[in-house]
């Protein structure tokens, strides 16, 4: 009786935490739906393809599908809107957690398709639990104007992560056509709040008269950089906004980013960590620098080796279930490669330094991958 | 038949021995008793002086060791004003079983070495034998410390003459001419023989920070002596040769300063978990619990010396517990490297 008791409990608690794990991922997502749909595509829409797409009927069955409209978002004048096809992942289901995108479509103030992209639907089992959702932001820079789109996904069982993976691509106007800035990206990583204002996402910069820099938050294993990418209005290409020397095997040999401050440090005790005046281990001998509990810790940059894949400007593969698998994607190179370790500039207690290798990051209570 | 354990620990020590002994010794061996003399003395007195001790009884037989030493007459540090030249090993009737001589040097009104030895017996179940323990310091100058460095010579009754045993040999490996030490064998049907039963002594000896206590299994009668440990650790998916763990004798200097600082492994490797960094202030808490170090043993002329390599200290500071190494590391619990005092 007494385990019976501790089973349902327990059932209890992780429906629960599934129920609120999924509703504070649905609230940092404002704009965001979930669709369904079949083999997954992505393509820009020619116009004589737009008036029938507009009343095409959707991929995925019509029965359990539903739709909802974002924006509109103006565009060098134009109003656009963003349409997210639904369909639930538990058929039947009340519940808005149990939607997923099956489909995503860009339209212009006639209705027309601009762009069009499809996810796959898998209905929920009792273990198993995927689905795909996206949200679209205003990007409002110095030089332009343009459409940020985020792609998510999310799935049961799944290993907690300090950053969800996802992927977002930029629209925009180049020579008054509405086209996508190149395949979407994928981020081990995210948005940064300081430009989130409601449904626009701000540029930090201009970058000449052309270009501006939007900023990403990027997963580095111990600490989130700010990644920034240059956007360019008038050619509508992206790239890295940093040029990163390259080591002599072609990786990456380090940038140096700025640093998402962290909100909190799980240092309990007093500890110390290994302070190098530069980031190279054999420049000096480090300095062992107290940390107290109530010790004040600045993340004041980081220096790592990042890559920049570009994607397929083609869209998925044909019958891809698959539907990012055109994405390129930008993010800390993984480690293992002599020099591309993360280096971490910081500040405790007015005493400034770099810092390494995982035996200081634990020390100094940074967050790490479970 | 297989041979049984890798790692041999000495369960039933028969005696203990504990005899100085300092790493890093390089420069003891066997010299022509030459004297050299590269400065001039202030009176230019060098006396001869001799010291006996024994008798020392082995297999029922007597024997003494004499040792014969310069003096440097008026010379301000004692520890520099004498060396020994010779050791001799006499039998009961005086005649000379064994003798070595050593060469000295006289600079700047000192010897530049001080050598001195001590003997002692030690006896077991296989017998007696006897232990000459040599010390050498060498004078600081300008540019080093005073380094001390320790040797030692075995001796058994090996065919009613008295010997001395050479280097230790590997657990399992072939003595020269000697006989097998202490391998257990296990037959088909589970029975365990032991071939052959040492004798366990410990050496205490120093690392570069403390005294470990060193086993040897010697069999005094047949002229055997074998490492008492061999330690092997599964490493890169391989047996490797790895630290064994040794009783550990320290004297610490605590540092002065506020903070001292420590890396906690979990393990003894640097390669085994993400070490715990530990400050330690002036009203730490320190217990050192033991050690694990590679032992080699190198002979130098006729004299055996231990050197060790990775060298690890078991300790709790506070309320956590690990192990530590290195000069900084060692340092900061209070063992800095260097020799011992004198």
């Amino acid at each position: 009786m007494r385990t019976l008791r501790f089973a349902v409990i327990g059932l209890l608690i992780a429906a629960a935490s599934v129920i609120g794990w999924r509703a504070i991922r649905a609230r940092l997502q404002p704009q965001t739906t979930l669709f369904s749909g079949q083999p997954a595509t992505a393509q820009p829409v020619g116009p004589q393809a737009e008036n029938s797409s507009a009343q095409a009927p959707s991929v995925a069955p019509p029965g359990s599908e539903s739709a909802r409209r974002l924006g509109p978002f103006s565009i060098a004048g134009r109003d656009y809107t963003v349409e997210l096809h639904t369909k639930k992942v538990r058929p039947g289901s009340t519940d808005e957690q149990d939607d997923t995108v099956v489909a995503m479509e860009i339209r212009d103030a006639a209705g027309s398709i601009q762009y069009r992209r499809t996810f796959p639907y898998v209905e929920a089992k009792e273990e198993y639990f995927a689905s795909w959702s996206v949200s679209a932001q205003l990007l409002i820079g110095t030089n332009g104007t343009g459409l940020l789109i985020s792609y998510d996904a999310y799935s049961e069982p799944s290993a907690p992560e300090e950053e969800p993976t996802g992927w977002f691509q930029i629209f925009g106007v180049l020579n008054g056509k509405f086209v996508p800035f190149g395949a979407p990206f994928e981020v081990h990583g995210g948005l940064l709040n300081e430009y989130v204002d409601g449904h626009t996402y701000k540029a930090a910069r201009p970058l000449g008269p052309e270009a501006d820099v939007v900023e990403f938050k990027v997963w580095a294993g111990h600490c989130r950089l700010i990644y920034p990418v240059r956007v360019d209005w008038i050619r509508g290409k992206l790239a890295p906004a940093q040029e990163c020397p390259k080591s002599a095997d072609g990786l990456g040999a380090g940038c140096q980013y700025k640093v998402v401050p962290e909100d909190k440090l799980y240092n309990s005790e007093i500890t110390f960590v290994r302070l190098w005046p530069n980031p190279d281990e054999k420049s000096e001998k480090p300095e062992k620098t107290v940390l107290k509990k109530n010790s004040k810790v600045d993340l004041l940059a980081a220096r790592v080796a990042t890559h920049w894949t570009e994607g397929n400007p083609a869209g998925p593969a044909p019958d891809s279930k698959r539907p990012m698998d055109d994405a390129g994607s930008f993010g800390v190179t993984s480690g293992g490669v002599a020099g591309n370790d993360l280096w971490l500039k910081v500040r405790i207690d007015g005493k400034e330094g770099w810092m390494h290798s995982e035996e200081d990051f634990r020390a100094l209570g940074l967050p790490e991958e479970e | 038949m297989k041979i049984l354990p890798f790692r041999w620990k000495p369960l039933l020590p028969i005696c203990t021995l504990a005899v100085f002994l300092c790493s890093g010794a390089q420069n003891l061996s066997s010299r022509p008793a030459a004297p050299q003399q590269s400065g001039a003395l202030r009176d230019g007195r060098v006396e001869d002086a001799e010291q006996r001790t024994g008798p020392y009884a082995i297999a029922g037989r007597n024997y003494a060791v004499v040792l014969h030493e310069k003096r440097l007459a008026n010379v301000g540090d004692p520890a520099l004003a004498e060396t020994l030249t010779a050791l001799e090993i006499r039998d009961a009737a005086g005649n000379v079983a064994y003798q070595k001589a050593f060469s000295y040097t006289i600079d700047q009104s000192h010897f530049q070495q001080n050598l001195s030895a001590s003997a002692e017996r030690v006896s077991g179940k296989t017998g007696a034998g006897l232990v000459i323990h040599y010390r050498e310091q060498t004078a600081a100058s300008l540019t080093s410390t005073a380094q001390t460095s320790e040797s030692w010579q075995l001796f058994g009754l090996v065919n009613g003459k008295l010997a001395a045993l050479g280097k230790p040999m590997p657990i399992g490996g072939p003595a020269a001419g000697g006989p097998f030490m202490g391998v257990m064998m296990r037959a088909a049907n589970g029975t365990v023989s032991v071939i052959s039963q040492p004798d366990t002594i410990e050496v205490r000896a120093r690392t570069r920070y403390f005294y470990v206590f060193v086993p040897l299994r010697v069999d005094w009668n047949h002229g055997g002596l074998a490492r008492g440990q061999r330690c092997m650790g599964m490493i890169g998916g391989g047996l490797q040769k790895v630290g064994c763990d040794m009783r550990v004798e320290v004297v610490r200097k605590p540092p002065a300063d506020e903070f001292t600082f420590a890396r906690l492994f979990v393990e003894a490797s640097e390669n085994m978990g993400v070490p715990d960094h530990v400050v330690m202030q002036k009203d730490s808490k320190i217990a050192i619990l033991g050690s694990r170090t590679i032992t080699t043993w190198n002979e130098n002329g006729e004299l055996i010396q231990p050197v060790f390599s990775d060298i690890w200290l078991h300790v709790r500071i506070d309320d956590k517990e690990g192990w530590i190494h290195g000069d900084e590391d060692l340092a900061a619990v209070g063992l800095p490297a260097g020799s011992p005092a004198r």
